[in-house]
């Protein structure tokens, strides 16, 4: 905005304090009272500020946190694999499909952002549930006696989650794609590989970055999920926000909840991390 | 421009199965509005007969109406205030030096990231401490926190196909730097301020986890809709999820109609 | 036998035809080059030799075999890509080795003949870079090289030299035309460049709208253009329209605006022709100079190239002409307003089609 180089430049670092003071009220202080009180120690309803690891010992050995932690793990494997199976045909179609088609997929992925999640995962309530639409018709037509166990269980879960995120891994699969120069496999094709070749030395390993950034998105997503669980998973698939929630709300054991929010952020840093190193491993080497 | 032939075998399955996640996405919201006309006391599809009985009982319940007003009442407020913090924060990140700029971005997105449960613990937990939970004071900064990065990523990649030179151009034309910014560079980056803006709205008044941990009197509607759940999924919850549903349908094919869904699908990228 | 043949090759896209019915044979080992503007239809005749685009009628032979509906990794043909599309993924060994592990060529021969290829190119010592690793003219090398390994049956190369800067073209040209005439290869080549085309090419089709508006040698296709535009696209050129007074043979006395001029080419008296003049074979002298004795006229521009000088000269009998001439030449020394005589040898005006 300035001729002047270099102080004029650094002025404009002005423009984001406002945001600056935000995140430092909301985000900042509250991460660091929340790693602090994550060493504070909870006894008979009273909390001792302090450096005690108790909420940690805690964590690893009462059996229950560990292994809401692992189920919450293993169900964001879940609902990453099956998500991103679910994305790459739908991101290789969009980048294939003409313009009228593209915007109309475009269409179709973004206006379920616009609809609340509540919304969504109501909507699926009303399909799954005993006496939802799956079950009514499966009854109806004769094919079961008895409901299926849609809901209440992970296969819910995993179903409306898959919903909520699913265009968050779409797009970033889609825009890798994208950036694919269709000569690269043209190249390949007029070297003699057959299409599904094609797909798997060049179009796969070219769109690598974005399954990564699907892959991150997804899983750091499903990790903090709360609401879908509650709804669709009823008490039988416990998270571990679910469980920090109730520590907190009901419990008012702040330590603890800290302790436990301090290891689901630490999950979530191994994520970033570990795709990070994924994303290096998939760049091949260049000068410039 | 090369054009990419793959096998027409292929483009057929894969449209096959672009139909299928199109009525994945679809369908359950179809449904549900279908639902929200039955003139039953109970849900079931297809509904043994249909009528408007539950949009006038929402209509006429206190409860539902209070929770729509504040809840819209919040994201009224959120979304421009979103808007400003993004936009001067995109600005502050488009003319500042190339040093430290990925890093900046970084942090000003990073809330993305943040499962939104550990941000509603510790925003309730400094809430508590300055007695201002369960009011728009906590509310509000809280929404922000969430809604600020969607408007830094959309107005930064606005920014970033943005030519400077244009505001160059006005300025050389007598313009003021502040005049160049208002008269050439917002209306251009207009689609990802749009984008943005429509972003922060349905983010604040989708939240629900951090308005949770806040709230002791005011109920948004997410709210609302989670506690009447609790007893039973009564039509009026359909009636009340198809009514956000036409409002988010009428908002986005009216931006359809101006090209701006795509800038706003930016947005997830 | 004939490397290539295109016979009424007709793609249509909707209501846009933009190959609009070529023919063409490639001999075996002949290099034949696709010049035409952007949109002339010269990409995409080669893609159908490829295969990445299936003709809408017609039929293309490759080798006498009829392909026109094969798929492009059923075919044998090397393709070097306008931006090379090396993979960035692979090592330049990789890149070069993909088409013969994709037909199944043992180990040991693949290696072989991957460090042949390389060696070819003169990137032996770069075989574990990868492409994002080594210059423009570097990755061209690789294309070729990776094209060439599988011994196609013709060598398609789309604009290739494109993203090079000058002083690598000229030197990717005489390499590249060297190496084909070294491996006995079949080449089409497409460029917009016409000075590409005549340095490289044993016969240069010229494009326009989908068709072949004249096929022949580099000498054909410059001294003896069909038509006005090929005439114009391959270099600069003078175009005038003269009426005919008299024949004798293929040679006719004519009249363009008041400049006598003797044509080859034939008419009947009183026909209106178009006549193409090549701008360096018209002689130039300072008027009055001794030996000049041509039609009078004016330097009305002039244009300094460093080899050479080009001049607007301004006739006073009417019609305006340009003149190169080299920088070595004296009457180089000419300034705009000097008075000059023209003098045109008879033959060099040449009729073409309008």
């Amino acid at each position: 905005m300035t001729a002047n180089p270099k102080g004029g430049r650094y002025r404009a670092w002005g423009l984001i304090v406002p945001t600056g003071v935000l995140y430092a009220v909301t985000f900042g202080i509250p991460m660091a009272m929340l790693l602090s009180a994550s060493f504070a120690r909870f006894e008979a309803g009273r909390t001792t500020p302090g450096f005690f690891l108790d909420n940690y010992t805690r964590i690893a050995s009462d059996g229950v946190t560990l292994q809401v932690f692992w189920n919450t793990v293993t169900l964001s494997a879940q609902i990453t694999a099956v998500g991103l199976v679910v994305a790459f045909p739908v991101a290789m179609l969009m980048r294939r499909a003409g313009p009228g088609m593209r915007l109309a997929l475009m269409f179709v992925l973004v206006s379920p952002l616009l609809t609340s999640i509540i919304v969504r995962n109501v909507a699926w309530m009303l399909i799954l549930g005993r006496s939802g639409l799956i079950n009514t018709w499966l009854m109806d037509w004769g094919l079961i006696s008895s409901p299926l166990a849609l809901m209440y269980n992970r296969l819910g879960v995993i179903i409306a989650v898959v919903h909520v995120y699913l265009p968050f891994a779409v797009l970033p699969i889609y825009a890798a794609l994208r950036a694919i120069d269709p000569a690269r496999e043209n190249a390949a094709a007029s070297l003699g590989a057959p299409p599904w070749r094609v797909f798997v030395h060049i179009t796969l390993p070219l769109a690598m970055p974005g399954v990564v950034a699907a892959f991150t998105l997804l899983f750091i997503l499903s990790m903090g999920v709360y609401l879908t669980p509650v709804i669709l998973g009823g008490n039988f698939v416990v998270t571990l926000p679910m469980m920090i929630t109730d520590v907190a709300r009901n419990q008012y054991n702040w330590p603890f909840a800290s302790a436990m929010s301090v290891l689901l952020l630490a999950s979530i840093v191994v994520v970033v991390a570990l795709a990070s190193a994924l994303n290096r491993a998939f760049s091949p080497p260049r000068n410039d | 421009m090369t054009e990419r032939s793959g096998s027409p075998f292929g483009y057929a399955m894969l449209a096959i199965f672009g139909a299928l996640v199109a009525a994945f996405l679809l369908l359950p919201l179809v449904i549900l509005c279908i639902q929200s006309f039955t003139a039953e006391s109970f849900l079931s599809f297809p509904p043994p007969s249909y009528g408007t009985r539950w949009y006038r009982h929402v209509a006429a319940a206190a409860n539902w109406r209070e929770a729509a007003l504040s809840s819209l009442v919040i994201a009224a407020i959120v979304t421009p205030l979103s808007l400003v913090l993004g936009t001067l924060a995109a600005l502050g990140l488009d003319r500042g030096p190339m040093r430290g700029r990925g890093v900046l971005y970084g942090i000003l997105i990073s809330p993305m990231i943040l499962p939104h449960i550990v941000l509603g613990l510790g925003i309730f937990r400094i809430a508590l401490d300055l007695h201002i939970d369960d009011s728009l004071l906590s509310i509000v900064p809280a929404h922000l926190t969430i809604t600020v990065p969607f408007v830094v990523i959309s107005v930064g990649a606005s920014l970033q196909s943005f030519d400077t030179g244009l505001e160059k151009a006005a300025q050389s034309l007598g313009a003021s730097p502040l005049r160049a910014l208002w008269h050439i560079t917002l209306p251009i980056i207009r689609p990802g301020l749009v984008g943005g803006g429509i972003f922060a709205f349905i983010m604040s008044f989708d939240e629900f986890i951090i308005t949770y941990f806040l709230s002791v009197q005011t109920r948004t509607l997410p709210l609302e809709i989670f506690s009447t759940l609790r007893y039973q999924v009564s039509p009026a919850i359909a009636a009340v999820s198809a009514l956000t549903i036409a409002f988010s349908a009428a908002l986005t094919v009216a931006l359809m109609m101006r090209g701006q869904v795509i800038s706003a699908g930016r947005i997830v990228r | 036998m004939s490397a290539v043949d295109l016979e009424a090759v007709v793609k249509r896209y909707g209501r846009v035809e933009a190959v609009a019915g070529v023919d063409l044979s490639v001999e075996s080992g002949e290099f034949v080059t696709l010049l035409g503007p952007s949109g002339c239809g010269k990409t995409t005749t080669l893609q159908m030799i490829a295969g990445f685009v299936i003709p809408t009628s017609g039929q293309v032979r490759i080798g006498g075999r009829d392909c026109t509906r094969l798929a492009p990794h059923r075919r044998n043909v090397g393709m070097v890509f306008q931006n090379y599309a090396l993979f960035p993924h692979m090592t330049l060994q990789d890149n070069v080795a993909f088409g013969l592990r994709m037909r199944g060529v043992p180990r040991a021969e693949r290696d072989r003949r991957v460090g042949e290829a390389l060696a070819l190119v003169r990137l032996s010592d770069y075989a574990d870079r990868y492409p994002g690793q080594i210059s423009g003219g570097q990755q061209q090398r690789v294309a070729l090289a990776r094209a060439l390994v599988i011994r196609p049956d013709v060598l398609l190369l789309d604009e290739p030299f494109g993203a090079l800067d000058k002083h690598l073209r000229d030197r990717m040209r005489v390499d590249l035309r060297e190496l084909q005439k070294q491996l006995g290869i079949s080449l089409v080549f497409v460029t917009h460049d016409q000075e590409e085309a005549l340095s490289m090419s044993d016969r240069i089709a010229v494009m326009e709208g989908g068709l072949i508006r004249q096929i022949g040698t580099p000498g054909d296709i410059y001294e003896r253009p069909a038509n006005r535009f090929v005439a114009e696209f391959m270099g600069e050129s003078n175009i005038l329209t003269a009426r005919i007074l008299s024949t004798s043979g293929s040679e006719a006395e004519a009249d363009a605006g008041g400049m006598p001029l003797r044509l080859n080419g034939s008419g009947a008296r009183g026909d209106a022709v178009t006549v193409m003049i090549r701008p360096e074979k018209i002689m130039l002298g300072r008027a009055g100079a001794a030996g000049a004795g041509g039609i009078p006229g004016r330097v009305a521009a002039l244009q300094y190239f460093g080899s050479s000088v080009h001049y607007r000269i301004a006739l006073d009998c009417g019609p305006e002409l340009t003149v190169i001439r080299p920088e070595a030449d004296p009457v180089s020394r000419l300034a705009v307003g000097d008075g000059v005589e023209v003098a045109i040898p008879p033959g060099i005006p040449f009729v073409i089609d309008d």
